[in-house]
């Protein structure tokens, strides 16, 4: 497999705070690698240095062999770098249609399509996560759960090939988180995905993951299987008093 | 009695298209962008006195001259964007106070170098007959900018309602951080759609210009009836502004024609004061533009 993101001694600072130190890892072309790590461990900083809402102050991260440290965020989009939040980011005054067809124009090969061609791909894209029912509702509108899946439709609009999901089941009920977790699956086999998925609750994260990255206050402390990761010492003992383990 | 009806059914069309015309780009920024660019009154004097300066000082010919003026009024509008509203985009008061400031000062440098003795004209008429309706003659050049006016606004109205890059241009400005995410360059589409608004105005001051009196101050006066226009209607909304032109036209024909000339202005002011009053948001506002 080719490698897909390499992040290389990654270090971002707040004040006098180290959110992220020194951290270096590589996720290769179709691997699922989940991210894991109790709260503050600088899991959402690292998402946004690799999607480009922060630049670091020391590091470099490269994409398909391309050096994209000081690209901008749009950039970052258009080479195919889409994500999520955990406090989905749509825009609220337009509909469900009309925030994954922005996606669908603003990307690369949105260029090439017409206006009813772009709408028509954004109803694909709805319809794929079960929201077509929703299509001309706002999206300030929308519950949370249906904000997540308008969300993964919108980045998947983008054709990415790294999708970031920063922790898609917070707020859900256990049926909705599950119903998540399949279509994230799902979109990662038929679409030939690369997912890295942040997420705070390590049950979906050691059914999906094939691979899993553990941080704690702000380095990187395991790497590897999950179920060989969540046996490492450092894990444990960062994991103490949290009730997912 | 059936000329002065038709003089004010007449004039309300005239007055109503073209000052829709004006407010035009000024709707769309406060539309499309949010932002409230009070800088946009230089856009009238940049038009005219850079068409003057190229034809007459530069020596280039009207046509010349004409697309030269257009061309420094895109980079008036982009400077502005650059140093004021990009720098004071968390500002919004400040921003405010720098756009006017930019105003007064293109309005205090033209003052200077063609105050008003200079008697600047330009020969932009298109027209110059009257053109009769009913028992009412109308200079053609009215009726050139009047239609020019609408099909600017036909223009415009398709642009960005069922373009690509003018759905971009509208979902900029909802969400600037959705924006990046989706990967639009915000920047280059908010500055471009910015001077894409300063276009409207500059053609319509250069049509009118041979029928006003020009002298350094008018931007305030034309731009006065922007801002009425746009806040009347909804502060970006066309629809608003369609109906919040043709009112201000109608009142403005009905008192020059009927009242006293001298009162068009006051008496537009104060009828618009008192629709905010009823309605303080205005006719139409919407988060739309149409």
């Amino acid at each position: 497999m080719i490698e897909m993101l390499k992040v290389s001694n990654l270090t971002k600072r707040f004040g006098g705070i180290i959110a992220v130190n020194d951290v270096s890892f590589e996720i290769k072309k179709g691997e699922i690698v989940g991210l894991i790590g109790p709260n503050g461990a600088g899991k959402t900083t690292l998402v946004n240095l690799i999607s480009g809402f922060y630049s670091p102050d020391r590091g470099k991260i490269e994409f398909n062999g391309k050096n994209i440290t000081k690209m901008r965020m749009d950039e970052r989009a258009k080479l195919g770098i889409a994500r999520t939040f955990q406090n989905p980011r749509v825009i609220p005054n337009m509909t469900a249609h009309m925030n994954v067809l922005y996606a669908i124009l603003g990307s690369e090969h949105g260029k090439e399509l017409t206006m009813t061609e772009a709408g028509a791909e954004a109803i694909y894209y709805l319809d794929l996560f079960g929201l077509l029912k929703k299509r001309d509702v706002l999206a300030g509108d929308l519950a949370i759960y249906e904000l997540r899946l308008l969300e993964l439709a919108r980045a998947l609009a983008l054709r990415p090939k790294l999708l970031l999901v920063d922790e898609a089941m917070a707020g859900l009920n256990p049926a909705e988180a599950e119903a998540v977790s399949k279509l994230i699956n799902r979109i990662r086999n038929e679409f030939d995905l690369t997912i890295m998925w942040i997420e705070h609750v390590l049950k979906v994260i050691m059914r999906s993951a094939e691979r899993v990255l553990v941080m704690h206050y702000g380095r990187l402390i395991a790497d590897g299987k999950p179920e060989e990761v969540v046996k490492k010492p450092e894990v444990i003992e960062a994991y103490i008093g949290e009730e997912e383990v | 009695m059936i000329a002065e009806v038709s003089l004010i059914v007449a004039y309300t069309f005239i007055f109503g298209s073209m000052y829709l015309g004006i407010a035009l780009g000024f709707t769309l920024t406060t539309g499309v962008l949010r932002v409230f660019n009070l800088a946009y009154g230089a856009i009238f004097l940049i038009a005219v006195y850079g068409t003057w300066m190229f034809w007459n000082d530069v020596g280039f010919g009207l046509i010349e001259s004409i697309v030269l003026s257009i061309v420094l009024v895109s980079v008036f509008t982009y400077a502005v964007y650059r140093i004021v509203i990009l720098k004071f985009a968390e500002l919004e008061d400040y921003m405010l106070a720098a756009l006017v400031a930019v105003f007064v000062i293109v309005e205090e440098l033209i003052a200077y170098f063609y105050p008003e003795i200079v008697g600047v004209y330009i020969p932009t008429t298109i027209y110059g007959e009257l053109v009769p309706f009913g028992e009412a003659n109308i200079p053609g050049q009215y009726v050139v900018t009047a239609f020019v006016s609408l099909a600017l606004l036909a223009i415009y109205l398709l642009f960005f309602t069922k373009t690509k890059n003018g759905f971009i241009m509208r979902a900029i400005s909802q969400d600037m951080f959705a924006s990046k995410l989706v990967g639009v360059n915000f920047n280059r589409t908010f500055a471009l759609a910015m001077i894409i608004a300063s276009i409207p105005p500059a053609i319509i001051m250069l049509l009118i210009s041979p029928i006003w009196a020009l002298n350094p101050y008018i931007g305030w006066s034309v731009f006065t009836i922007a801002i009425l226009v746009a806040v009347l209607g909804g502060l970006g909304n066309l629809k608003g502004s369609i109906m919040a032109a043709y009112i201000i036209g109608f009142i403005q024909a009905f008192v020059g024609f009927l009242l006293d000339p001298r009162l068009m202005l006051l008496i537009a002011l104060i009828v618009v004061m008192i629709v905010l009053i009823v309605r303080p948001k205005g006719l139409a506002r919407a988060e739309t533009i149409w």
